[in-house]
């Protein structure tokens, strides 16, 4: 210490340093299914599955999210019927043919809620025909 | 190496512990040799290993939503592999873009969760597999 107090200026001036940290974190997004399958039971009247999970969204730039065309697999020769997946206040599809897709976010998100999934009849009877069914589908968040 | 530790940390960040992430380096890459060569930083936050897939895809009706997967002329090193969670697995896609204007694609890594037998004892009903996608959006140049 009482060196350095001694040292010429220019010494001192020799022996420091600026400090210059830098760091870069790339955009991405995440999109989750929280609680994995989703077990869908059918309700009193026997006109319609339905179940629920939960979903986390997060993205720390402006991003988007699509839900694939939901493909139904239903018992041979059920009667027809209408499958739909939900992820509240983003995007719900009930197409078997086209996506859906939620607006830009515009900037960082993160929001948690629930996914609500069903199949509902739609046919002369009212009814869903007996048997196993199956909804699969893709969420897909893009980073933009 | 510095830079895996920042991905990670971004990865612990997003604070879920299920998600999956493709981090990209770059968003702009040069076609001029012919070939894009998109270097990806593949991780996610689930509690044990699990199997990811990787997929290069184009634009669909606008650049803000991936489309269709390329195959043709796309080469991915690793394509599908098992990682353990809040692991950096680095993956490298190469393609020839063959395109005359600055044109968008997706690097997408993809989740499908495994079908899992469901016990109704008897009751009608069925599951809902929902499949989890990532996608990062960058440019090549000509």
């Amino acid at each position: 210490m009482a060196i350095a107090l001694l040292a010429p200026t220019w010494l001192l001036a020799a022996t420091s340093a600026d400090i210059e940290a830098t760091g870069n974190i790339p955009t991405f997004c995440n999109i989750t299914n929280q609680g994995g399958t989703i077990a869908m039971d059918p309700i009193a009247e026997g006109d319609k599955l339905s179940g629920s999970g939960s979903y986390s969204y997060v993205a720390n730039g402006n991003s988007k999210l699509e839900l694939s065309a939901v493909q139904l697999t239903a018992p041979t020769g059920a009667a027809a019927a209408i499958p739909s997946i939900e992820l509240a206040e983003l995007v719900a599809n009930n197409s078997s043919s086209a996506a859906a897709a939620s607006p830009e976010s515009k900037g960082v998100i993160r929001k948690d809620g629930s996914i609500v999934t069903s199949i509902l009849q739609n046919n002369s009877t009212g009814l869903l025909t007996a048997g196993n069914y199956a909804i699969k589908a893709t969420a897909t968040c893009t980073s933009l | 190496m510095g830079r895996a530790i920042l991905l990670l940390i971004a990865v612990l960040w997003s604070g879920h512990s299920y998600a999956q992430t493709a981090f990209l380096d770059k968003r702009e890459f040069s076609a001029k040799s012919g070939l894009a060569r998109v270097k990806l930083g593949v991780s996610h936050s689930r509690q044990a290993a699990i199997e990811l897939s990787v997929r290069l895809k184009s634009a669909s009706k606008n650049d803000q939503t991936p489309g269709a997967t390329l195959d043709e002329s796309v080469s991915i090193v690793p394509k599908e592999f098992k990682i353990p969670p809040n692991k950096l697995r680095k993956v490298l896609i190469s393609f020839e873009p063959r395109v005359t204007t600055r044109t968008a694609y997706f690097a997408c890594v993809v989740y499908e969760p495994p079908v899992e037998r469901m016990d109704r004892d008897g009751r009608a009903g069925g599951p809902m597999l929902l499949a989890t996608e990532s996608c990062s959006r960058f440019w090549v140049i000509p």
